[in-house]
């Protein structure tokens, strides 16, 4: 299973592959940036789609639109991962067609088991 | 009868009445008419009676003349016995001188006619033997025996006509002329012979126009008439006789035409009678109207004056009464027993003071009385009187042509209260009157001294009116603004930035609604920017015609920019702080993260292949050092948790907090089933509990609320959170109960409890700001600040009972969930309070 994480921040990437790959035995790959992400979106065929809220350049929203305008994501789910963690604010992020929002900080002992539901459905 | 006399139209009393006036003048009549004959006979008797004592007296007269004549012949003859023929004639001569009735006169010697005069005519008597004649020879002698002379006849004389012969006895020797004394020597007779006619002519009994019919009869067997018809005697009462010697002689007389029987004038009379009656008879009939008209009227005077809407009364001269009506009696009821007739005004009056009919007299019964009688008595009298039952009477009284009294009584009760009613709406008004007056100083002192002002706009919605306080306030002159409609210089403002006053002024104007507290900028009147606050509605004529609007406004600008300033600020802040609560919560999710490993130092590379090595090795002191070490870091990294989450948990509260005095949090209520969620949070505190060995239970029924399922788990999480945290052994327990149309969760402890002056505290986040230094309270943060706005938010309520160091309860309300409820109310309050 292939996770796609994108985040700006390097520490969170490290948690999150640590946690993914170490807990959950999932596939990660990441990228530091929306428009990293979206570039490099059609050589890679992730089953789940992680993707950091508040990035420079490219915010989450906007690279959720673009990666939903390819062909490709069309269907692929994609979950926000948010230090924005007001109820509005998640239910904005789920309006857009989000699968779910994962607050920030984040449990990395069940994010792998938060993921796995989320692939499940 | 009766039928005929109702066929007649009279009653019986009425056709009686006629009959008695009818036989009554026809009584007087008779009887009239009775004593008319009466009189009539008894004048035409006293008449004839008259005429017959004349008759008499004249036949009388002129028979004694004739005795008179034979005896003085007699006796001139007993003074010449011897006297000769010649003598005789000369003695007739002069003795019959004035008696032309007398035929002759002859002296009479032993039934011998010896002389005679005068001697001419009856010559071939002298000698005649009387003795051939028995009624002679009889005469004379009577006349010889008795010396007293006799008048014979009627009887038929020797000449040839009926006449009446008086014979005088002669007597001769005596000096004495009257024989029945001494007589003397009888000598002879002398007769004097008259003629019956004669007599009976010089009283007048031929008179042609005489005026009663005379019949003369001799009053002898026989009865032998003498004059006139015998069969006059058989009709006639008026009868005399008259007698002379030896003569008697019966007279009667009638009224030449019979007797008069019938009154002269009777038929006038009875005209007049007849005149009398029917004049009566139209009289009583007259009569009879009018006392049945007066009947009528009287009638109708007593009905009129027992429909009269008063009372009234009648006194006679003496002050008694005569007659009073119902109302009368009615008003003075316990009075009414002395109302009779003939009883004085005073008596009326005492009966009533005794029985309690005056409640004004009560206790001057005597100054009331002569009251009273002193103004009953003057000539008018204007009085106001209350009854026993509280109602009123003005007495009008005035004194009638004849000495009395007529009273009138009327009831004046809703005058009275009228009046009464006015004097205290009077009253009113003028406090009323004295109120306004001072509301209107107040307002002008107010609207003077006011940098708000009042306006008005007329039904155009022009300015028609502005305070002084609006020129002080703005320095806007009022004729700026005066006659101009408020669209003219208050147009919606361009941009999004300002409120939307001014829109819904106008859209309020426009629907005639009341308008409060709205802002709007004032362009086009000063220079620089101008916001105003204003209030206004409509008012209406009496006839609820539309009249205009009235309102007050105050020049908002300073403060405006001031809110304005601090709202850019706020969001500034809440802008600040979801940026901070950002940048705070990635190194916070990278601490928390990496921290988290550490809890679970075991599942890290390095310690795996460390705890291999030393079990490859067989180092037992190594594995326990390494144990140990894991333990060690195990437990800080579980501080490093706590204080992180504890860090986080503030970072929430912060934002959240932040958000709702910004008021933008939002709320999406809906049906929220209590229980999952209830067991949610149990499951989601149960392993902290267990930690600190507190039971954590719940019995929550099938109930659901009406609220947003984040807010409400937020709440609940917070309140178990901290019941969790402040309870060192016992149980914390999650009940509800449904009270009215809310559902009310009560979260308790046995923890340390909040002190009684505390507690209305906890909720209000200066206090948990001012002391939150001072108190063991870590931990609490602003949690339940926020939970309170929220529950508020959706309606509910939250309170706190406590005892200290004996627990807790906590108990929030709210709205339960009832499928037959529509929501939009609180919908509506949510959106509002959404969009604010």
């Amino acid at each position: 299973m292939l996770i796609m994480h994108v985040d700006d921040e390097p520490d969170i990437r490290e948690l999150t592959r640590l946690s993914l790959e170490m807990m959950g035995g999932f596939d990660v790959v990441q990228f530091a940036s929306g428009v990293e992400a979206v570039e490099a979106a059609a050589s890679h065929r992730p089953d789940l789609v992680l993707l950091d809220v508040m990035m420079p350049e490219l915010d989450g929203t906007e690279t959720f639109r673009r990666l939903r305008a390819l062909e490709a994501y069309r269907d692929i789910p994609i979950a926000f991962m948010t230090a924005k963690a007001s109820v509005n604010d998640q239910k904005e992020l789920l309006a857009l067609g989000a699968i779910t929002v994962i607050a920030k900080p984040f449990d990395p002992m069940t994010l792998p088991d938060i993921v796995r539901s989320l692939l499940n459905t | 009868m009766r039928k005929v006399l109702q066929r007649l139209g009279l009653g019986v009393w009425t056709a009686l009445t006629y009959l008695g006036v009818v036989t009554g003048i026809a009584g007087v009549a008779v009887l009239e008419e009775r004593a008319m004959r009466a009189d009539l006979v008894a004048s035409q008797t006293s008449d004839a009676q008259a005429y017959l004592d004349m008759l008499s007296e004249d036949l009388l007269s002129v028979l004694r003349r004739k005795f008179d004549t034979g005896r003085a012949i007699a006796g001139a003859v007993s003074l010449v016995p011897d006297i000769n023929q010649d003598q005789f004639s000369r003695l007739g001569a002069v003795v019959l001188r004035g008696e032309p009735s007398v035929l002759n006169i002859s002296t009479i010697r032993d039934l011998r006619i010896a002389h005679v005069h005068p001697i001419e005519e009856n010559a071939r008597i002298l000698g005649t033997d009387l003795s051939t004649s028995p009624v002679r020879v009889a005469s004379v002698a009577r006349v010889r025996d008795t010396g007293i002379g006799e008048l014979q006849g009627p009887i038929e004389l020797f000449l040839g006509p009926m006449g009446f012969i008086v014979r005088q006895p002669v007597f001769v020797g005596s000096e004495v002329a009257d024989p029945s004394d001494a007589r003397g020597e009888f000598w002879g007779m002398v007769s004097l012979v008259f003629s019956a006619d004669a007599v009976f002519r010089e009283v007048g009994l031929f008179e042609p126009d005489k005026p009663y019919e005379v019949a003369i009869r001799l009053a002898d067997r026989d009865a032998t008439p003498i004059f006139g018809d015998p069969a006059v005697f058989g009709a006639t009462e008026i009868q005399s006789d008259i007698s002379i010697a030896n003569a008697a002689w019966d007279i009667a007389v009638i009224p030449m035409d019979g007797w008069i029987t019938r009154p002269p004038g009777l038929t006038t009379r009875r005209g007049t009678y007849l005149l009398i009656a029917i004049v009566a008879v139209l009289l009583t009939r007259y009569f009879l109207l009018l006392r049945a008209e007066r009947a009528r009227v009287s009638q109708q005077l007593r009905g009129a004056i027992d429909v009269l809407p008063g009372g009234f009364v009648v006194h006679d001269a003496e002050d008694r009464m005569v007659l009073c009506n119902d109302t009368y009696k009615e008003f003075y009821a316990k009075s009414a027993p002395a109302m009779v007739p003939g009883n004085t005004f005073e008596q009326m009056l005492r009966y009533g003071l005794e029985h309690g009919q005056f409640p004004e007299a009560v206790g001057r019964e005597e100054d009331w009385l002569s009251e009273r009688l002193s103004a009953h008595r003057s000539d008018e009298s204007f009085v106001e009187q209350q009854l026993v039952d509280g109602r009123w009477l003005r007495i009008i009284e005035r004194a009638t042509p004849d000495g009395g009294r007529v009273g009138v009584r009327l009831d004046i009760t809703e005058i009275k209260e009228n009046a009464l009613k006015l004097e205290r709406f009077n009253a009113e008004l003028q406090s009323a009157l004295a109120a306004r007056d001072e509301a209107e100083a107040r307002f002008a002192e107010l609207s003077d001294m006011s940098t708000e002002w009042f306006w008005e706009q007329d039904a155009d919605l022009r300015f028609s009116y502005l305070s002084a306080g609006m020129e002080r306030a703005t320095g806007v002159d009022p004729s700026a603004i005066l006659g101009r409609r408020r669209d003219e210089f208050a147009r919606p403002d361009a941009g999004s930035t300002g409120p939307a006053g001014t829109t819904q002024i106008l859209e309020a104007l426009e629907a005639r609604e009341e308008f409060h507290d709205l802002i709007y900028r004032a362009l086009d009147v000063r220079q620089d920017e101008m916001w105003v606050r204003t209030s206004g509605r409509p008012f209406y004529n009496a006839e609820g015609t539309f009249m205009g609007y009235r309102g007050t406004a105050a020049d908002v600008t300073p403060l405006y920019s001031a809110l304005r300033d601090a709202q850019k600020a706020d969001r500034a802040k809440t802008q600040f702080l979801n940026v901070i609560s950002h940048e705070l919560r990635t190194p916070l999710t990278v601490l928390l993260g990496f921290n988290r490993f550490l809890t679970r130092p075991h599942v890290l590379p390095a310690f795996k292949r460390l705890a291999n090595a030393a079990d490859v090795e067989g180092r037992e002191d190594l594995s326990v050092a390494l144990d140990g070490a894991m333990s060690e870091v195990e437990n800080f990294a579980r501080k490093m948790d706590d204080a992180g989450q504890q860090l986080l948990t503030l970072i929430s509260d912060m934002l959240d907090l932040a958000r709702i005095e910004s008021n933008t949090v939002r709320i999406q209520a809906e049906r929220v089933d209590v229980a999952p969620i209830v067991a949610s949070v149990v499951e989601q505190f149960a392993p902290m509990a267990t930690e600190k060995a507190l039971a954590l239970v719940h019995d929550v029924g099938e109930v659901a609320v009406y609220a947003d399922a984040a807010r409400f788990r937020q709440i609940l999480n917070n309140l178990v959170n901290n019941a969790i945290k402040f309870t060192e052994a016992g149980q914390i327990s999650i009940r509800s109960e449904r009270v009215d149309d809310t559902v009310v969760v009560h979260v308790e402890d046995t923890g340390i409890g909040v002190a009684e002056d505390m507690q209305p505290l906890i909720f209000d986040r200066f206090h948990q700001a001012e002391t939150g230094n001072t108190r063991n309270t870590s931990g609490v943060g602003l949690g339940l600040t926020i939970i309170r706005e929220f529950v508020q938010l959706m309606d509910g309520e939250i309170w706190v009972e406590s005892t200290l160091g004996q627990g807790s309860r906590f108990s929030f309300s709210l709205p339960a969930w009832s499928d037959d409820l529509g929501h939009e109310d609180l919908d509506d309050d949510i959106a509002a309070a959404d969009r604010a």
